[in-house]
């Protein structure tokens, strides 16, 4: 019996050890948790990773939402940093006529006078009836180029598909697509500048800008006909 | 809402501005990256419309598990068997099949078959934790595409694929004197050669006296990603050694549970398995591709097994090869609302030879067969699925006794029917109808036959049965809940008759049950997740009827959590709960039942660079229990004994890793 109890012992001894040392482990990092709770927010920091991904799961990830909802502190982050940060962000990304145009822009929306825009909000809730259109009016030319790239993106992103066959294979890639744009919202000579290196992904991705056509907001934002590329990634979580 | 999402948006604008908002040198405008990826609900590539429950990386490693037996207990309608507590002589069963759950569930590997021709049950202990991506646990019969043995559900284990370059050592040590090494290698390169190499180690004294194990995995991988498809080749060898202490009776766990009966002391069961593959995907055409694998099983094992009535002096070989082919088309066809195809014929041929006291056996087995299914999205929120498998078998057998040469041949053809109801985003109501087959095992002929044998030999009938169930699915993000309510009517049920020491089939038996289960992601750092399933298995007719099927539990549960105390500290919890179970054997029902137990585990592990430190404890309430018991006879007056197999008591393991990416 001696030689079962021992193990007995040192297993029991070693169990409360590990307890112990778990226990102690959470109440170390607890005040530390409890502080990081109060500011940035475990969901927040998934945010800021990748906007690709924000818009991914802002489109696709309602539980993402709900679970902000729920939890008032990245509310309270959220409101701040709208206030603070992203703004601060957004204007330096900006032409100093961008950011003048600002106000402008904003009295440009409140003015329902201004035809060319409601034509243009118009455009935008189309393309993100989700959300309220965020993108600054401006008529400077590149903030539209910046913001005709972010509505191809989106719409592009509405179409994507992880063919069943590649994910039945575990096949993952990175295929380029590029393609011209007429201003009525044509899309020609989609094609690949570079492989993914599997065909069935290709050929997805190839699907995803072809199927934006016709791109009707292409008139608001084109004189002349423009050629676009964008990357698509294929990966399995 | 609001607020978030114009948040949302706004960093979208702002964060990928710089680096997207670029012009190349030929005028071309940069769209910002488009990502694509498959949720892990869409992860699973099987065609069914069972409902599958999805145990992930994740989950594996939260939890700690250092066996993938440990994964699988108590996870929805599953039942282990665990013979030793150490996983190495485990079987797994579900819906209502314990005694002969390596007969009626099938577990693959990447496809491969892990089940045997004859009533070995498939070694689970062949597969190196560390090695799988994810386990699905397919809920009830899958007759159609996956054939024999697939009656009361699947256990589909997935490999990890090589992505970017991966070095992971990992060294244990814990109770029992137990060491244990994992070490493994792999990466996908850019010319799409990809190579996986993984070695597996393990030795243990274990806890019962003459259990000793020493345990060998070697594994590799080479692989080519082309275009159009995909080629592997694949190696394994494993050396599986172990002493076997048997069961004991009630008084003997009251003197030392841990002890081993003089009968028993040397017996012991070694197997060393060799396994090469072959794979290819091929894309055909447009939506159609070709799939097919060849593979070669080779198991050589020796084995000494002794009863109660006395020592065993003699060692027995039991050696098998296993070749099977299994090709499948599968593709979509746009004319009728991209319903998906999947044709496809199974051949596995056996050769099983056991030379034992008793003679020699050598019984050969080929099965062929062929199979269609069709998903068929009738309407935006219905999927139906129709299919039909054909299959036959042969079978040589010799056991210098009761068969010489005798060819035993059958056919079985099976169909299955099912719906799947997206009721909305959130919620998915399945409704199945499933038929099911088992062959005869070549040594359920030649085992056990009535004595004496000619001329009432038993040619034992194919099991047929019919599943019939329904349930609802609910996820949401990670969050996810499941109700599964079924019926598994079998005829011709295959089972050994220990009073009798004859393999019989029993006359039609019935399961109901019901499977629930759910995760809970209560914040970011804590999840909950539990599951329950109640199990009504009895003999609806003949001399049986009415009786309890021998040791398949009513209820069984498991409350899990883990908790990210930090980014480096994460913890884990299990509860396992099992109750009462008629002993394995005891058909008659005469014997008291085994009881029933709840087991909690738990794990904790520290996270540094590429560094981390993780322990696991099992049985932390230090239970003593017997996770599996049968029906033995008292060595003097024959009568009927509750036999035991003790499981360990708390016990630890502890872990460091080193992870390079």
């Amino acid at each position: 019996m001696d030689t079962a109890i021992k193990p007995i012992i040192t297993t029991t001894s070693l169990s409360l050890l590990l307890h112990a040392v778990a226990i102690a482990g959470a109440l170390l990092v607890y005040e530390q948790v409890a502080t990081v709770d109060e500011g940035v927010g475990h969901g927040v920091e998934v945010q800021l990773i990748s906007s690709v991904l924000v818009s991914d799961q802002l489109e696709a990830d309602v539980p993402q939402e709900q679970e902000v909802k729920q939890d008032t502190s990245p509310e309270r982050l959220l409101r701040a940093a709208e206030e603070t940060f992203a703004e601060d962000i957004l204007m330096s990304l900006k032409s100093p006529q961008a950011v003048a145009s600002k106000d402008k822009a904003e009295m440009l929306d409140s003015d329902t006078g201004d035809q060319n825009a409601d034509a243009r909000r118009e455009q935008l809730n189309t393309f993100q009836d989700e959300s309220p259109a965020p993108v600054v009016l401006s008529t400077n030319a590149s903030q539209q180029q910046h913001t005709i790239l972010e509505l191809l993106h989106r719409r592009i992103s509405d179409n994507k598909e992880y063919p069943y066959l590649a994910r039945r294979q575990r096949r993952e890639g990175v295929a380029t697509v590029a393609f011209v744009l007429h201003p009525d919202g044509r899309i020609e000579n989609a094609h690949l500048v570079a492989s993914s290196h599997a065909r069935t992904l290709d050929r997805a991705a190839l699907s995803a800008v072809r199927q934006i056509e016709p791109f009707i907001a292409a008139k608001e934002y084109l004189e002349r006909s423009e050629t676009f590329q964008v990357d698509i990634e294929f990966d399995l979580l | 809402m609001n607020n978030f999402l114009t948040f949302g948006v706004v960093v979208i604008t702002a964060s990928t501005a710089s680096p997207v908002f670029s012009e190349t040198e030929t005028g071309t405008k940069e769209i910002p990256a488009v990502v694509v990826s498959a949720a892990r609900t869409e992860q699973s590539t099987l065609t069914t419309p069972a409902s599958i429950t999805v145990i992930s990386r994740q989950q594996i490693e939260d939890s700690g598990s250092t066996h993938i037996v440990e994964v699988l207990r108590g996870q929805g309608g599953v039942q282990i068997n665990d013979l030793y507590g150490d996983g190495s002589r485990a079987t797994v069963g579900m819906r209502g099949f314990a005694e002969s759950a390596g007969s009626n569930t099938l577990v693959l590997v990447d496809g491969r078959r892990l089940n045997n021709p004859d009533i070995s049950s498939p070694d689970l202990n062949s597969i190196a934790i560390e090695d799988v991506e994810r386990i699905e646990i397919v809920q009830g019969s899958a007759g159609v595409l996956f054939g024999d043995q697939a009656v009361g559900g699947v256990i589909n284990i997935i490999t990890r694929k090589p992505g970017a370059l991966r070095h992971s050592l990992e060294l244990s040590a814990g109770s029992y004197n137990t060491v244990k090494f994992h070490g493994m290698t792999s990466q996908a390169m850019d010319n799409g050669v990809n190579y996986l190499l993984s070695l597996d180690a393990r030795e243990s004294d274990n806890y019962r006296q003459h259990n000793e194990s020493s345990y060998l995995n070697g594994f590799g991988k080479l692989g080519y990603d082309y275009s159009r498809g995909s080629v592997f080749a694949e190696l394994q060898y494993v050396d599986d050694e172990l002493n076997t202490p048997g069961t004991l009776f009630a008084d003997e766990l009251e003197t030392d549970r841990r002890q081993v009966s003089p009968n028993f002391a040397t017996d012991f069961s070694d197997a060393t398995t060799k396994v090469g593959r072959l794979g290819l995907v091929q894309e055909l055409a447009d939506n159609w591709s070709f799939e097919g694998e060849l593979t070669r099983r080779d198991t050589d094992g020796v084995f000494r097994l002794s009863s109660v009535f006395g020592a065993e002096t003699e060692n027995a070989t039991q050696d098998r090869v296993i070749k099977e082919f299994t090709p499948r088309f599968i593709g979509f066809i746009p004319a009728l609302n991209n319903t998906m195809l999947t044709i496809g014929g199974d051949a596995v041929e056996s050769d099983y030879k056991l030379n034992s006291r008793l003679g020699k056996q050598s019984n050969d087995q080929s099965q062929r067969s062929l199979y269609v299914q069709a998903v068929i999205p009738a309407v935006r929120t219905l999927d139906v699925t129709l299919g039909v498998r054909y299959a036959e078998v042969n079978n040589e057998l010799s056991d210098g006794y009761t068969f010489v040469n005798e060819k035993i041949d059958d056919d079985v053809t099976v169909g299955t029917l099912g719906l799947a109801i997206k009721a909305n985003s959130n919620v998915r109501v399945l409704l199945r109808a499933d038929q099911n087959y088992r062959f005869a095992k070549v040594d359920e002929y030649t085992n056990a036959q009535p004595f004496p044998a000619p001329p009432s030999t038993i040619i034992l009938k194919t099991q047929k049965g019919l599943s019939l169930e329904t349930g609802v699915e609910w996820t949401q993000g990670n969050n996810s809940a499941k109700f599964m309510i079924y019926k598994l009517e079998l005829e011709n049920e295959i089972a050994y008759d220990p009073v009798h020491f004859a393999n019989i089939n029993l006359d039609d038996t019935e399961r109901t049950g019901i499977i629930t289960n759910g995760y809970w992601q209560t914040t970011k750092r804590l999840g909950l997740s539990a599951s329950y399933s109640y199990t009504d298995a009895e003999v609806s007719s003949g001399a049986f009827a009415g009786k309890d099927i021998p040791f398949v539990a009513k209820h069984s549960a498991l409350l899990a959590t883990d908790y990210s105390v930090s980014s480096a500290w994460q913890l884990y919890g299990e509860l396992v709960a099992i109750s009462d179970r008629v002993f394995s054997g005891d058909f008659d029902n005469v014997l008291s039942k085994l009881p029933g137990y709840g087991v909690v585990n738990i794990k904790a592990e520290y996270q540094v660079d590429n560094f981390s430190f993780g322990g696991r404890v099992n049985n932390v309430l230090n239970k003593q229990y017997s996770e599996v018991g049968q029906l033995g006879a008292d060595p003097v007056t024959f009568a009927p004994r509750e036999a035991f197999f003790p499981s360990p008591e708390i016990n630890f393991l502890l872990t460091a890793a080193w992870n390079f990416r």
